[in-house]
């Protein structure tokens, strides 16, 4: 890749990765928390639910792998297809976590349990509703055809931040639901 | 027809999706089998799964192979 727009990129696409390391930090930072504070015990959730949430979300990622890869040979039909069952398995991954986890008798306010369960889901649930409106941005772009098999960064750099997103929650999922001892309300 | 550039056809892209979700959901059932065991072998097992979505969904290796 020689050309200005394709240095650009690379340089882009350096960038964002930049942008991730520094997530790294921030989610790291609240799973070591968990970690410390909770030791080998965890809140009494259900882990189907977490299960559930997890399924949705990976299978998320097929469908935004899929319409990254369908842009890249001009595949308009199953680029679009795959973005907006990307946004629905999203949206149904929010209202698991918000609609059923956070409706549970663990608040907040509950000591370590809750203030870290809070903190953990909230931020990840931020960062899926910040990819939310990513997709949308690039469905209203690509309306205007703007994204071709040979210039379509922004449809790259919404799959790789989706990713993302998916790849925090492989870690949260097993630290909040599966490892430790369950114990409290 | 595939892009003569592209060097991967639209079949094999699905299918390796594919393939990469099956393995993800594989591990995912296997770690929830394992729920309240050795945190050692979770944390494996995520790791395993982070691979996964970094070499396969993320294309972490476009950094030093641009395509």
């Amino acid at each position: 890749m020689t050309t200005a727009a394709g240095s650009a990129t690379v340089r882009a696409r350096l960038a964002l990765w930049l942008f991730f390391a520094s997530e790294v930090f921030l989610f790291g930072a609240l799973l070591a928390v968990r970690f410390h504070l909770w030791g080998a015990t965890r809140p009494d959730l259900d882990p189907r639910l977490g299960l559930g949430v997890t399924s949705i979300l990976l299978t998320s990622s097929f469908f935004m792998n899929r319409a990254e890869a369908a842009i890249a040979r001009g595949d308009r039909l199953n680029f679009l297809g795959g973005l907006v069952l990307t946004a629905a398995l999203g949206v149904s991954f929010l209202i698991g976590v918000i609609g059923f986890e956070w409706q549970g008798e663990l608040r907040p306010g509950d000591g370590v349990y809750g203030s870290i369960l809070f903190a953990m889901t909230g931020l990840h649930a931020f960062h899926v509703l910040t990819g939310l409106g990513f997709i949308g941005i690039i469905l209203v772009r690509s309306a205007g055809r703007r994204f071709t098999p040979d210039n379509h960064w922004g449809v790259e750099a919404c799959a790789i931040y989706w990713h993302f997103v998916d790849l925090v929650w492989v870690f949260y999922y097993p630290a909040l639901y599966l490892m430790g001892s369950p114990v409290g309300p | 027809m595939p892009r003569p550039d592209s060097g991967v056809s639209r079949p094999s892209a699905y299918w390796r999706g594919l393939l990469t979700l099956a393995a993800l959901g594989g591990l995912t059932w296997l770690e929830f089998q394992l729920s309240g065991g050795p945190i050692l072998a979770l944390l494996l097992i995520g790791l395993g799964k982070a691979a996964l979505i970094l070499h396969f969904f993320m294309h972490i290796s476009r950094l030093w192979k641009p395509q």
